[in-house]
Protein backbone atom coordinates (compact mmCIF):
# COMPACT_ATOMS: atom_id res chain seq x y z
CA UNK A 1 0.00 0.00 0.00
CA UNK A 2 1.23 3.72 -0.78
CA UNK A 3 1.90 5.97 2.22
CA UNK A 4 -0.46 8.79 2.78
CA UNK A 5 1.56 11.88 2.30
CA UNK A 6 1.88 13.94 5.75
CA UNK A 7 1.96 17.63 5.37
CA UNK A 8 2.72 18.60 8.89
CA UNK A 9 3.24 21.61 10.80
CA UNK A 10 6.82 21.69 11.54
CA UNK A 11 7.85 21.39 15.09
CA UNK A 12 4.94 22.72 16.69
CA UNK A 13 1.29 23.48 15.60
CA UNK A 14 0.39 27.04 15.30
CA UNK A 15 -3.56 28.19 14.38
CA UNK A 16 -4.49 29.78 10.89
CA UNK A 17 -4.61 33.90 12.75
CA UNK A 18 -1.21 33.29 14.24
CA UNK A 19 0.54 32.32 10.85
CA UNK A 20 -1.75 35.12 9.20
CA UNK A 21 -0.09 37.05 12.02
CA UNK A 22 3.58 35.83 11.33
CA UNK A 23 2.85 36.83 7.56
CA UNK A 24 1.97 39.87 8.31
CA UNK A 25 5.95 39.81 10.31
CA UNK A 26 7.68 38.69 7.67
CA UNK A 27 5.79 41.54 5.24
CA UNK A 28 6.54 43.90 7.84
CA UNK A 29 10.02 43.03 7.92
CA UNK A 30 10.70 43.48 4.07
CA UNK A 31 8.87 46.70 4.58
CA UNK A 32 11.06 47.68 7.55
CA UNK A 33 14.35 46.36 6.15
CA UNK A 34 16.33 48.57 8.00
CA UNK A 35 14.46 48.74 11.18
CA UNK A 36 16.01 48.60 14.64
CA UNK A 37 16.30 45.13 16.35
CA UNK A 38 14.00 46.56 19.32
CA UNK A 39 10.59 44.87 19.92
CA UNK A 40 8.30 45.39 17.26
CA UNK A 41 4.59 44.50 18.32
CA UNK A 42 2.51 43.66 15.30
CA UNK A 43 -1.31 42.59 15.45
CA UNK A 44 -4.03 41.68 12.81
CA UNK A 45 -7.12 40.58 12.99
CA UNK A 46 -7.71 36.77 12.21
CA UNK A 47 -8.15 36.20 8.54
CA UNK A 48 -6.61 39.24 7.01
CA UNK A 49 -6.29 39.06 3.66
CA UNK A 50 -2.54 39.82 2.60
CA UNK A 51 -2.17 38.29 -0.83
CA UNK A 52 0.46 36.10 0.49
CA UNK A 53 -0.36 32.38 1.24
CA UNK A 54 0.45 31.83 4.40
CA UNK A 55 3.39 29.99 5.78
CA UNK A 56 3.10 26.21 6.42
CA UNK A 57 6.00 26.46 8.76
CA UNK A 58 6.33 22.30 7.29
CA UNK A 59 8.61 21.12 4.93
CA UNK A 60 6.60 21.09 1.81
CA UNK A 61 7.43 20.98 -2.10
CA UNK A 62 6.44 24.09 -2.21
CA UNK A 63 8.72 25.62 0.47
CA UNK A 64 9.87 28.57 -0.61
CA UNK A 65 12.91 28.59 -3.48
CA UNK A 66 13.14 24.62 -2.97
CA UNK A 67 14.53 25.32 0.39
CA UNK A 68 13.21 23.38 3.47
CA UNK A 69 14.48 24.29 7.33
CA UNK A 70 15.95 21.85 9.56
CA UNK A 71 16.21 23.02 13.28
CA UNK A 72 18.49 20.47 15.45
CA UNK A 73 18.82 21.72 18.34
CA UNK A 74 16.77 20.66 21.14
CA UNK A 75 17.37 22.25 24.29
CA UNK A 76 16.88 26.06 23.29
CA UNK A 77 16.42 27.88 26.51
CA UNK A 78 15.70 31.12 28.09
CA UNK A 79 19.09 32.89 28.55
CA UNK A 80 21.34 34.93 26.50
CA UNK A 81 24.38 34.16 23.98
CA UNK A 82 22.34 30.67 23.05
CA UNK A 83 23.83 29.09 20.40
CA UNK A 84 21.34 28.90 17.22
CA UNK A 85 21.34 26.14 14.62
CA UNK A 86 19.94 26.08 11.13
CA UNK A 87 20.32 23.30 8.21
CA UNK A 88 18.68 24.30 4.83
CA UNK A 89 17.87 21.24 2.48
CA UNK A 90 17.66 22.17 -1.17
CA UNK A 91 15.10 20.67 -3.65
CA UNK A 92 17.38 17.92 -4.27
CA UNK A 93 17.56 16.98 -0.60
CA UNK A 94 21.36 18.47 -0.59
CA UNK A 95 22.26 20.81 2.58
CA UNK A 96 23.50 24.16 1.07
CA UNK A 97 26.27 25.50 2.37
CA UNK A 98 26.61 28.61 -0.54
CA UNK A 99 24.22 31.10 0.85
CA UNK A 100 24.76 33.89 3.09
CA UNK A 101 22.17 34.11 5.74
CA UNK A 102 20.67 36.14 8.20
CA UNK A 103 17.87 35.43 10.97
CA UNK A 104 15.24 36.85 12.43
CA UNK A 105 14.20 36.09 15.61
CA UNK A 106 10.43 36.48 17.01
CA UNK A 107 8.12 35.60 19.87
CA UNK A 108 4.52 34.29 19.18
CA UNK A 109 2.66 35.98 21.83
CA UNK A 110 -0.91 35.41 21.43
CA UNK A 111 -3.24 34.85 19.09
CA UNK A 112 -2.76 37.07 16.13
CA UNK A 113 0.28 38.36 17.68
CA UNK A 114 3.39 38.35 17.75
CA UNK A 115 6.90 40.46 18.70
CA UNK A 116 9.79 40.78 16.13
CA UNK A 117 12.98 40.64 19.00
CA UNK A 118 16.12 41.06 16.69
CA UNK A 119 18.01 39.80 13.70
CA UNK A 120 21.31 38.13 13.75
CA UNK A 121 23.42 36.85 11.43
CA UNK A 122 24.16 33.22 10.91
CA UNK A 123 27.65 31.84 10.23
CA UNK A 124 28.08 28.80 7.95
CA UNK A 125 30.55 26.29 9.36
CA UNK A 126 31.50 23.67 6.77
CA UNK A 127 31.11 20.01 7.96
CA UNK A 128 34.59 18.32 7.65
CA UNK A 129 35.28 14.24 6.76
CA UNK A 130 32.35 12.73 4.11
CA UNK A 131 29.79 15.86 4.52
CA UNK A 132 29.84 18.28 2.10
CA UNK A 133 27.41 20.58 3.72
CA UNK A 134 27.55 22.87 6.72
CA UNK A 135 24.94 24.47 9.29
CA UNK A 136 24.64 27.89 9.92
CA UNK A 137 24.84 29.18 13.55
CA UNK A 138 24.02 32.36 14.97
CA UNK A 139 23.89 33.29 18.59
CA UNK A 140 20.49 34.44 20.05
CA UNK A 141 18.83 36.09 22.83
CA UNK A 142 15.91 34.68 24.45
CA UNK A 143 14.30 36.81 26.89
CA UNK A 144 11.23 34.17 27.96
CA UNK A 145 9.70 31.00 27.55
CA UNK A 146 7.30 29.77 25.23
CA UNK A 147 6.96 29.46 20.92
CA UNK A 148 9.22 31.45 18.66
CA UNK A 149 9.95 31.38 14.74
CA UNK A 150 12.38 32.51 12.76
CA UNK A 151 12.29 34.04 9.17
CA UNK A 152 15.73 33.29 7.48
CA UNK A 153 16.90 35.35 4.90
CA UNK A 154 18.55 33.51 2.65
CA UNK A 155 20.64 34.90 -0.46
CA UNK A 156 22.72 32.44 -3.04
CA UNK A 157 25.12 33.85 -5.65
CA UNK A 158 22.27 34.84 -8.78
CA UNK A 159 19.56 34.20 -7.03
CA UNK A 160 16.64 36.53 -5.77
CA UNK A 161 16.60 36.49 -1.93
CA UNK A 162 14.65 33.77 0.22
CA UNK A 163 12.91 33.58 3.57
CA UNK A 164 11.96 30.79 5.28
CA UNK A 165 10.63 29.91 8.39
CA UNK A 166 10.22 28.06 11.16
CA UNK A 167 8.68 27.66 14.39
CA UNK A 168 10.34 26.29 17.61
CA UNK A 169 9.96 26.09 21.48
CA UNK A 170 12.14 27.92 24.14
CA UNK A 171 12.28 25.85 27.44
CA UNK A 172 12.25 28.53 30.65
CA UNK A 173 15.42 26.21 32.24
CA UNK A 174 17.65 24.17 29.45
CA UNK A 175 17.91 20.33 30.68
CA UNK A 176 21.56 20.99 30.39
CA UNK A 177 23.65 23.15 32.75
CA UNK A 178 22.35 26.72 31.74
CA UNK A 179 25.16 29.62 31.11
CA UNK A 180 26.82 30.39 34.41
CA UNK A 181 25.65 27.46 36.24
CA UNK A 182 27.84 25.13 38.33
CA UNK A 183 28.14 21.98 36.48
CA UNK A 184 28.07 18.61 37.77
CA UNK A 185 31.35 17.09 39.49
CA UNK A 186 31.00 13.80 38.09
CA UNK A 187 33.90 10.95 38.66
CA UNK A 188 34.69 10.12 35.09
CA UNK A 189 36.75 7.33 33.99
CA UNK A 190 40.49 7.66 33.81
CA UNK A 191 43.56 5.92 32.15
CA UNK A 192 46.50 6.17 30.69
CA UNK A 193 47.47 3.50 28.84
CA UNK A 194 45.25 2.82 25.90
CA UNK A 195 44.66 -0.75 26.20
CA UNK A 196 42.80 0.01 30.44
CA UNK A 197 41.43 3.15 28.46
CA UNK A 198 39.72 1.07 25.63
CA UNK A 199 37.73 -0.71 28.48
CA UNK A 200 35.41 2.31 28.77
CA UNK A 201 35.91 4.17 25.71
CA UNK A 202 34.52 3.40 21.69
CA UNK A 203 36.66 5.92 20.42
CA UNK A 204 39.39 4.08 17.88
CA UNK A 205 42.14 4.50 18.57
CA UNK A 206 41.68 6.55 21.40
CA UNK A 207 43.12 9.18 22.41
CA UNK A 208 44.62 9.14 25.98
CA UNK A 209 45.55 12.79 26.56
CA UNK A 210 41.72 13.24 27.02
CA UNK A 211 41.35 10.70 29.78
CA UNK A 212 43.96 12.34 32.18
CA UNK A 213 41.44 13.76 34.40
CA UNK A 214 37.80 12.69 35.47
CA UNK A 215 35.54 15.80 35.26
CA UNK A 216 35.68 16.13 39.11
CA UNK A 217 39.49 16.26 39.41
CA UNK A 218 39.34 18.45 36.82
CA UNK A 219 36.78 21.08 38.37
CA UNK A 220 38.79 20.64 41.84
CA UNK A 221 42.22 21.72 39.99
CA UNK A 222 40.27 25.34 39.64
CA UNK A 223 41.57 25.44 36.01
CA UNK A 224 39.16 25.72 32.64
CA UNK A 225 37.47 22.44 31.71
CA UNK A 226 36.09 21.41 27.93
CA UNK A 227 34.40 18.02 27.96
CA UNK A 228 33.13 15.99 25.21
CA UNK A 229 29.97 13.80 25.63
CA UNK A 230 29.68 11.16 23.43
CA UNK A 231 29.70 8.12 21.59
CA UNK A 232 32.60 7.79 19.23
CA UNK A 233 32.45 4.03 18.06
CA UNK A 234 28.86 3.75 17.13
CA UNK A 235 28.73 6.53 15.69
CA UNK A 236 31.19 6.90 13.64
CA UNK A 237 30.59 9.19 10.56
CA UNK A 238 30.09 12.70 10.46
CA UNK A 239 28.99 13.77 14.14
CA UNK A 240 30.62 11.88 16.92
CA UNK A 241 33.59 10.44 15.20
CA UNK A 242 34.48 14.04 13.43
CA UNK A 243 33.61 15.64 17.38
CA UNK A 244 36.55 13.56 18.72
CA UNK A 245 39.32 13.81 16.16
CA UNK A 246 38.03 17.80 16.49
CA UNK A 247 37.87 17.59 20.07
CA UNK A 248 41.32 16.14 20.52
CA UNK A 249 42.37 18.76 17.92
CA UNK A 250 41.08 21.18 20.21
CA UNK A 251 43.50 19.76 23.25
CA UNK A 252 46.59 20.15 21.29
CA UNK A 253 46.22 23.81 20.93
CA UNK A 254 44.45 24.73 24.24
CA UNK A 255 45.61 21.81 26.74
CA UNK A 256 48.55 24.08 28.17
CA UNK A 257 45.08 26.43 29.87
CA UNK A 258 42.78 23.98 30.23
CA UNK A 259 41.64 19.99 30.52
CA UNK A 260 39.85 18.28 27.87
CA UNK A 261 37.93 15.17 29.24
CA UNK A 262 36.15 12.96 27.06
CA UNK A 263 32.84 11.16 28.26
CA UNK A 264 31.00 8.35 27.38
CA UNK A 265 27.26 8.86 27.21
CA UNK A 266 26.28 5.01 26.92
CA UNK A 267 27.37 1.87 29.32
CA UNK A 268 30.40 0.88 27.86
CA UNK A 269 30.56 2.78 24.53
CA UNK A 270 27.47 1.52 23.05
CA UNK A 271 23.64 1.63 23.19
CA UNK A 272 20.88 1.12 24.41
CA UNK A 273 22.01 1.35 28.31
CA UNK A 274 22.31 4.67 29.29
CA UNK A 275 25.46 6.08 31.22
CA UNK A 276 24.08 7.56 34.50
CA UNK A 277 26.21 10.32 33.57
CA UNK A 278 23.56 11.68 30.95
CA UNK A 279 21.20 12.02 33.50
CA UNK A 280 23.70 14.21 35.90
CA UNK A 281 23.95 16.90 32.95
CA UNK A 282 20.55 16.31 31.75
CA UNK A 283 21.62 15.65 27.73
CA UNK A 284 18.68 15.42 25.49
CA UNK A 285 20.67 13.95 22.61
CA UNK A 286 24.16 13.79 22.17
CA UNK A 287 27.03 14.70 20.92
CA UNK A 288 27.55 17.83 23.03
CA UNK A 289 30.98 19.96 23.92
CA UNK A 290 30.92 22.04 27.21
CA UNK A 291 33.09 24.63 27.57
CA UNK A 292 33.58 25.12 32.09
CA UNK A 293 35.40 28.46 33.18
CA UNK A 294 37.78 27.91 36.44
CA UNK A 295 35.53 28.88 38.49
CA UNK A 296 33.21 25.54 37.71
CA UNK A 297 30.27 27.60 36.01
CA UNK A 298 29.76 26.86 32.66
CA UNK A 299 30.72 29.36 30.05
CA UNK A 300 29.49 28.00 26.77
CA UNK A 301 28.01 24.97 25.03
CA UNK A 302 27.75 23.17 21.54
CA UNK A 303 24.96 20.30 20.79
CA UNK A 304 25.74 18.06 17.70
CA UNK A 305 28.61 18.36 15.07
CA UNK A 306 31.53 21.17 15.79
CA UNK A 307 33.68 22.14 13.76
CA UNK A 308 37.23 24.01 14.76
CA UNK A 309 36.44 27.26 12.83
CA UNK A 310 33.77 27.64 15.37
CA UNK A 311 34.72 26.39 18.62
CA UNK A 312 38.45 27.91 18.23
CA UNK A 313 37.62 31.35 18.77
CA UNK A 314 35.04 30.77 21.21
CA UNK A 315 37.40 28.83 23.57
CA UNK A 316 40.45 31.12 23.44
CA UNK A 317 38.23 34.28 24.57
CA UNK A 318 37.00 32.12 27.59
CA UNK A 319 40.97 30.87 28.11
CA UNK A 320 42.38 34.03 26.78
CA UNK A 321 42.64 35.22 30.64
CA UNK A 322 44.48 31.71 31.29
CA UNK B 1 11.64 4.58 2.00
CA UNK B 2 14.03 6.25 1.44
CA UNK B 3 14.95 10.11 2.44
CA UNK B 4 16.44 13.13 4.53
CA UNK B 5 14.93 13.68 8.22
CA UNK B 6 13.41 16.91 8.87
CA UNK B 7 12.21 16.38 12.41
CA UNK B 8 12.75 14.03 14.90
CA UNK B 9 10.76 14.45 18.36
CA UNK B 10 12.05 12.78 20.75
CA UNK B 11 11.21 12.04 24.89
CA UNK B 12 14.92 11.13 25.43
CA UNK B 13 18.58 10.88 24.61
CA UNK B 14 17.42 7.24 23.27
CA UNK B 15 14.08 7.21 22.79
CA UNK B 16 12.29 8.78 19.22
CA UNK B 17 8.47 9.76 19.75
CA UNK B 18 8.10 10.65 16.06
CA UNK B 19 10.41 11.10 12.72
CA UNK B 20 9.71 13.50 9.75
CA UNK B 21 11.12 12.20 6.37
CA UNK B 22 11.42 14.07 3.24
CA UNK B 23 11.43 11.68 -0.04
CA UNK B 24 13.62 12.31 -3.11
CA UNK B 25 10.33 13.69 -4.72
CA UNK B 26 9.89 16.05 -1.94
CA UNK B 27 7.26 14.54 0.01
CA UNK B 28 6.93 14.69 3.16
CA UNK B 29 5.75 11.57 5.52
CA UNK B 30 5.42 11.41 8.97
CA UNK B 31 6.54 8.21 10.90
CA UNK B 32 5.75 7.52 14.81
CA UNK B 33 8.84 5.22 15.43
CA UNK B 34 8.34 2.29 17.34
CA UNK B 35 10.88 0.99 20.53
CA UNK B 36 12.16 -1.91 18.51
CA UNK B 37 13.76 0.72 16.12
CA UNK B 38 16.05 1.30 18.81
CA UNK B 39 16.51 -1.88 20.19
CA UNK B 40 17.14 -3.39 16.80
CA UNK B 41 19.93 -5.99 17.59
CA UNK B 42 21.26 -5.66 14.08
CA UNK B 43 21.20 -1.69 13.57
CA UNK B 44 19.97 -0.13 16.97
CA UNK B 45 19.40 3.13 15.82
CA UNK B 46 18.53 5.68 18.77
CA UNK B 47 16.89 9.42 19.13
CA UNK B 48 19.97 10.69 19.33
CA UNK B 49 21.60 9.14 16.30
CA UNK B 50 18.64 10.13 13.82
CA UNK B 51 19.07 13.68 14.96
CA UNK B 52 22.49 13.52 13.92
CA UNK B 53 21.12 12.37 10.69
CA UNK B 54 18.58 14.99 10.22
CA UNK B 55 21.80 17.81 10.97
CA UNK B 56 23.69 16.36 8.54
CA UNK B 57 21.42 16.12 5.42
CA UNK B 58 22.24 11.94 5.68
CA UNK B 59 19.70 10.14 4.64
CA UNK B 60 18.31 7.12 5.73
CA UNK B 61 15.67 4.09 4.61
CA UNK B 62 12.67 3.58 7.06
CA UNK B 63 11.02 0.30 6.86
CA UNK B 64 7.41 1.29 8.18
CA UNK B 65 4.06 -0.28 9.09
CA UNK B 66 0.96 1.46 7.54
CA UNK B 67 -1.41 1.45 10.55
CA UNK B 68 -4.94 2.32 11.64
CA UNK B 69 -3.32 5.12 13.08
CA UNK B 70 -0.56 6.36 10.63
CA UNK B 71 2.36 4.91 9.39
CA UNK B 72 5.45 3.42 12.34
CA UNK B 73 8.54 3.15 11.53
CA UNK B 74 9.95 -0.22 12.60
CA UNK B 75 13.18 0.34 11.29
CA UNK B 76 15.49 2.50 10.52
CA UNK B 77 18.99 2.31 8.89
CA UNK B 78 21.64 4.29 6.89
CA UNK B 79 21.58 4.67 3.75
CA UNK B 80 25.27 6.03 1.24
CA UNK B 81 24.38 9.58 0.61
CA UNK B 82 23.49 9.63 -2.94
CA UNK B 83 23.05 6.46 -3.41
Amino acid sequence: MSPKVVFRQFRFPLPTRVLTAMVTLVVFLHLAACAPAAAVTTQTPAGTATGIAAPKFAPTPSAPGGLTPILPASDMAVGRDQRFTLALLDSENRLISDAGVEIAFYKVTGPNQVQARYRAPAALFKYTGESEGGIYVARANFDESGEWGIVASVRRRGQSEIQVEAGFKVKERSDTPAIGDPVPASQTPTGVKPQDIEVFSSARPVNPALYRVSIADALRQGKPLVALFATPGFCTSRTCGPNYEIFGMLQQEFGDRANFVHVETFKGGKPPDVAPIVGEWGLPSEPWVFIVGADGRLRDKFEGSITVEEVRPRLAAILSGY
Amino acid sequence: MKGVLVDVQARSITDADSITLRDQAGKVYLFRVSPGVTQDPDHPTNASHLRAHMAQGQPVIVTYEDAVAGLLAVRVIDAAPGG
